[in-house]
């Protein structure tokens, strides 16, 4: 191209050159000959663009022109070009990041064949039969039950149980200890994932002794090398020996290992609940097969339904119940992300109308100088698509970060033990967040949206043109006065909107945050700093060995400088979605009390060692501590909680008195010992307050004798003796010198079998458990924060602009007497009536939309008054100050120049 | 001295039938115009360009830069088969239009 230029700069001075030249031969003057080609040769400029126009098609030079034009305007007017494009970036991202990740974890089937075939079987268990008292909504499944559903469902074409087991797996590298899990041979037909070495699990292995094991593809390249050769190798799970059949990989699931399932016989007086997932027959539907099981529930359980009641048993999609924990918070945040997306566009639009009434002159006066209206339509097109492509582009790099950020974000680290507690597939905030990416489909979308309020309100001022077009364009100030009316009232509208759906959201932010808060200072009962983990003892080892190993890692553990109390108990952790329930009653109260529902004699129970209490940091009452005396054969002791005593002996003090075959020794403070995981869907696993009684584990224990006798079951669940989940210990130790290292080489030197688990602290574990919530609470404070930024951004340009456009009446009124006061007053007027308008139809809609939050929020109502009068003076003070700051302006401006000023 | 601007439309016609004649640069083109119509037909020099690489886009002309006297460079156009046949085409035009002209304008 430059060099075409070249040649035609060359060409032409040739020609002026040739036609001088032949001017002084005929007696010119030098001067005068190059003078006279010039005028004979006419504008060399415009031949110039004349012959590029030959060249080049020329709407394509104008586009490029427009666009250099555009970027420049842009460039000449910063504020309105960064807070335009920061607007759009932010809406862009964040409604693609919420939309993607509703699509990934909503809509998106499970990455199994049939994924939408795949249910569970639920059983709603009346309060009258629960042997909690309570009704309940069991989604696992008695495991001797299991083989009869099986045999007799014909509307499930399969049926798996999947139970987790742990395992100790002697790898060439040493000891390692996997989770893994027993399933039924029948989830590989359901799953459609094909092994990536050797077969899966037949159905004729499963049997107990089958001692046949499926690898995950992980544990494969981890523990194994990785080699073809470990198909058929012998390896050893918990002391047993197991063949390697198979390797399967990371799509199949999340377990590392895989061994058959087979009900085998109860320990007696428990009963072992496996979950079970089932594939539906092809071509019934989910309400037949709810029929089905309720038919077949009935003959197993016996009971005719109470008239009224809900069907007993029901069918549902595995992958509903999988994001039935989040789905109510992810349709708020929709809901939030659409409103931000509303408030971003109604910005957009009120930035663009007030920039074209302000360009009214400047668009004369190119259509005076020949510019047709197809050309200034086209000069203002380009600067809207330029400017929302601009903001178009941060806002995908913006999603993109935010995307990866949640999806870096959203795992909870906390350990397996607590897991169930936060629901199924619930190391994540979100379900699946691994699958999340950003969906083109939603990018387009908000894209799109943000273009298109761009294009459309940036040719507003065209159309006003237009309308003005016969107008003479030096009087370009009638035009304006024409426009401006018409956008203020647009603006003032737009500006209203924007603080209605502003306050809006930030009421229900602020209900999340102070949910959260109030989740966050709950009172535990119990410090936070205490060191928890899980001792695991090999599978193989005698069950009285377990119980003396455990007691030697103690008594090591108390001889370590800096440890100031530990201890350990064979049940749950505190905060373990578990219960280990019983009930401890004094002499004259009923095992349940079936006349007050709602109140019940079962208490947690715990048995644990001395220190176990002083080491969570729980005070004693009254009374004394479980110590040297309470040993075996020695009368059986218990501490009772405060909650205990208000609902049993609430007038005296129970110390030294009876309950069952204990004696009461001592009060302890409340604290909350177990998770309920059975609340409202997407709330907070909230944690109760609840009776309590603890007892000396090793006054408990039975004799080795008795432990170690054959057949004596010991796995799975809280076992005895620490069985396949190990010891739960607690630890508090002086800031500093112990270290997890450490704890481990103590725990190694006692015996190298034996494996720490899940080290941290309970603070830890309260923090994961919460994370949820948290993580609702801060996306909303964030889209709330933003919604305010940006429509305070609404109200101060409206308010700007009209101040400007008023300066000359603000001068003839200060020239005439008005004081800078009254001045100020006039001027704040739009802002209070948007502001007030705003905000209370902003409140009412929040006082109907919020109600949606309620299972959502802990510890406050969705109406809570304090969150509504913070928010609306809050963001009313934001709003004034944002038309304070123009309004003030106005009234500093001189008259002279004020009358000067058009 | 009557001066005209050459009709619109009719410079490519102008330019390919001086072409005829034999290679010319654009300076020569403009003078040869101006002084076979005895100085009547005027061409604005400059004008002469776009309508140069119109034409030459469209293959009616080639051109090539040539040394020419006094070691002046100078790019000379020359016709194309094709442009002698646009020339035939545009001259036959003309000549209709003219012929037209002439018929409505013959005195009563």
């Amino acid at each position: 191209m430059d060099n075409r230029d070249d040649e035609l700069e060359r060409e032409i001075r040739s020609h002026l050159e040739l036609e001088a030249e032949e001017r002084q031969v005929r007696g010119m003057s030098a001067a005068d000959a190059r003078y006279a080609a010039q005028r004979a040769f006419g504008n060399v400029t415009r031949t110039r663009e004349d012959v590029r126009a030959v060249w080049t098609r020329r709407w394509l030079e104008e586009l490029v022109q427009d666009a250099r034009y555009a970027v420049r305007a842009l460039r000449n007017n910063p504020a309105f070009s960064a807070v335009a494009i920061l607007t759009l970036a932010l809406g862009i991202a964040a409604a693609t990041s919420i939309f993607s990740i509703v699509r990934g974890v909503l809509l998106q089937p499970l990455p199994f064949k049939d994924a939408d075939r795949l249910v569970q079987i639920i059983e709603n268990v009346p309060a009258a039969e629960s042997f909690s008292g309570r009704a309940m909504r069991i989604a696992s499944m008695n495991q001797s039950e299991f083989d009869w559903w099986r045999t007799e469902a014909r509307t499930l074409s399969h049926m798996a149980a999947i139970m987790p087991e742990s395992s100790t797996v002697l790898t060439p590298e040493g000891t390692e200890r996997l989770a893994g899990a027993r399933v039924s041979p029948a989830l590989f037909a359901m799953r459609g994932v094909s092994p990536v070495l050797g077969r899966w699990l037949r159905a004729d292995e499963e049997r107990p002794d089958a001692s046949v094991v499926v690898l995950s593809e992980a544990t494969w390249r981890r523990h194994f090398g990785g080699v073809p050769s470990v198909i058929n190798r012998t390896i050893t799970l918990d002391g047993q020996p197991h063949t390697v059949v198979g390797v399967m990989p990371e799509a199949f699931g999340g377990e590392a290992f895989w061994m058959p399932f087979a009900a085998g016989p109860q320990r007696p007086g428990t009963v072992t609940f496996i979950a079970v997932t089932s594939r539906l027959a092809d071509g019934v539907s989910l309400d037949a097969a709810a029929a089905e099981a309720n038919v077949l529930g009935q003959r197993l359980r016996g009971v005719p339904p109470e008239t009224g009641a809900p069907p007993r048993f029901d069918v549902v999609r595995e992958q509903d119940r999988i994001v039935a924990a989040v789905r109510p918070a992810l349709r708020m945040l929709v809901a939030a992300v659409a409103v931000v997306l509303l408030i971003v566009c109604a910005n957009v639009a009120n930035l663009l109308l007030g920039r074209g009434t302000s360009r009214g002159q400047e668009l004369c006066v190119r259509g005076a100088l020949g510019a047709t209206r197809l050309r200034v339509v086209r000069q203002l097109l380009t600067e809207s698509v330029v400017l929302s492509l601009v903001g178009g582009v941060a806002g995908v790099a913006l999603a993109y970060a935010s995307v990866s950020f949640v999806r870096a974000w959203g795992v909870i680290e906390i350990p397996a033990r607590f897991r169930f507690g936060l629901g199924p597939l619930s190391t994540t905030i979100l379900p699946r967040v691994d699958e999340i990416a950003v969906d083109p489909a939603a990018l387009a979308f908000a894209v799109g949206v943000s273009l298109a309020t761009a294009v459309a309100f940036g040719l507003m001022p065209a159309l006003h043109l237009s309308r003005a077009d016969g107008e003479v364009a030096s009087s370009g100030l009638n035009i304006r006065a024409g426009i401006s009316s018409a956008h203020t009232r647009a603006g003032q509208v737009l500006a209203g909107v924007q603080m209605a759906l502003a306050t809006a959201l930030l009421v229900g932010a602020g209900l999340l945050v102070y949910s959260f808060v109030n989740l966050s200072s709950l009172p535990l009962g119990f410090d936070r700093d205490t060191q928890i983990f899980q001792l695991v003892s090999p599978g193989e080892y005698r069950p009285s060995r377990k119980v003396a190993l455990a007691s030697e890692v103690l008594e090591r553990l108390n001889s370590l400088p800096g440890v100031t109390a530990a201890g350990f108990t064979n049940m749950a952790p505190p905060l373990d979605p578990d219960d280990d329930e019983s009930t401890i009653v004094p002499a004259g109260w009923p095992l349940v009390d079936r006349r007050n529902p709602g109140e019940e004699n079962r208490s947690e129970q715990r048995d644990i060692t001395p220190d176990y209490l002083r080491a969570l940091g729980v005070r004693l009452v009254e009374g004394r501590w479980f110590d040297a005396r309470d040993t075996a054969g020695q009368p059986r002791v218990m501490l009772v909680n405060q909650a205990w005593v208000r609902r049993f002996s609430p007038d005296r003090s129970p110390v030294g008195t009876m309950a069952s075959s204990y004696t009461i020794v001592g009060v302890v403070e409340d604290m909350r010992l177990r998770m309920d995981s059975g609340r409202m869907p997407g709330g907070p696993p909230i944690v109760e307050m609840e009776k309590a009684v603890f007892m000396p584990l090793l006054q408990e224990m039975p004799p080795a004798e008795v432990l170690d006798r054959p057949g004596r079951m010991d796995m799975g669940g809280s076992g005895t003796t620490g069985g396949s989940y190990g010891w739960s210990f607690v630890l508090r130790a002086r800031p500093g010198p112990l270290t997890a290292a450490d704890l481990r080489r103590v725990i190694r030197d006692v015996d190298p079998g034996l494996a720490v688990e899940d080290l941290t602290t309970m603070g830890r574990v309260f923090s994961a458990l919460t994370a949820r919530p948290r993580f609702y609470a801060s996306v909303m404070a964030l889209f709330g924060a933003i919604a305010a930024v940006i429509a305070a951004i609404g109200v101060y340009g409206v308010l700007a602009y009209s101040a400007s456009r008023r300066t000359r009446e603000f001068g003839i009124r200060l020239a005439l007497g008005a004081t800078p006061r009254q001045v100020l007053r006039l001027a704040l007027r739009q802002g209070v009536i948007i502001t007030a308008v705003g905000i209370s139809a902003g409140v009412i809609a929040a006082l109907g939309l919020t109600q949606y939050l309620g299972s959502m929020l802990f510890g406050l109502t969705p109406l809570d008054a304090e969150t509504y009068l913070i928010v609306a003076i809050g963001f009313a003070a934001v709003s004034m100050f944002a038309s304070y700051v123009p309004a003030r302006r106005a009234t500093r401006i001189s008259p002279i120049a004020a009358l000067r000023y058009e | 001295m009557a001066e005209r601007k050459v009709v619109p439309g009719t410079l490519d016609l102008l330019i390919l039938r001086t072409l005829l004649l034999g290679p010319l640069h654009g300076h020569g083109i403009a003078t040869h115009i101006q002084r076979t119509s005895d100085d009547v037909l005027q061409v604005e020099h400059g004008s002469l360009y776009p309508a140069l690489h119109r034409l030459e886009k469209n293959g009616h002309i080639t051109s090539k830069w040539e040394v020419k006297d006094r070691g002046r460079e100078m790019r000379m156009y020359r016709l194309t088969p094709k442009g002698r046949k646009q020339l035939a085409v545009e001259q036959g035009r003309w000549e209709e239009l003219a012929r037209a002209m002439a018929r409505v304008l013959k005195p009563v």
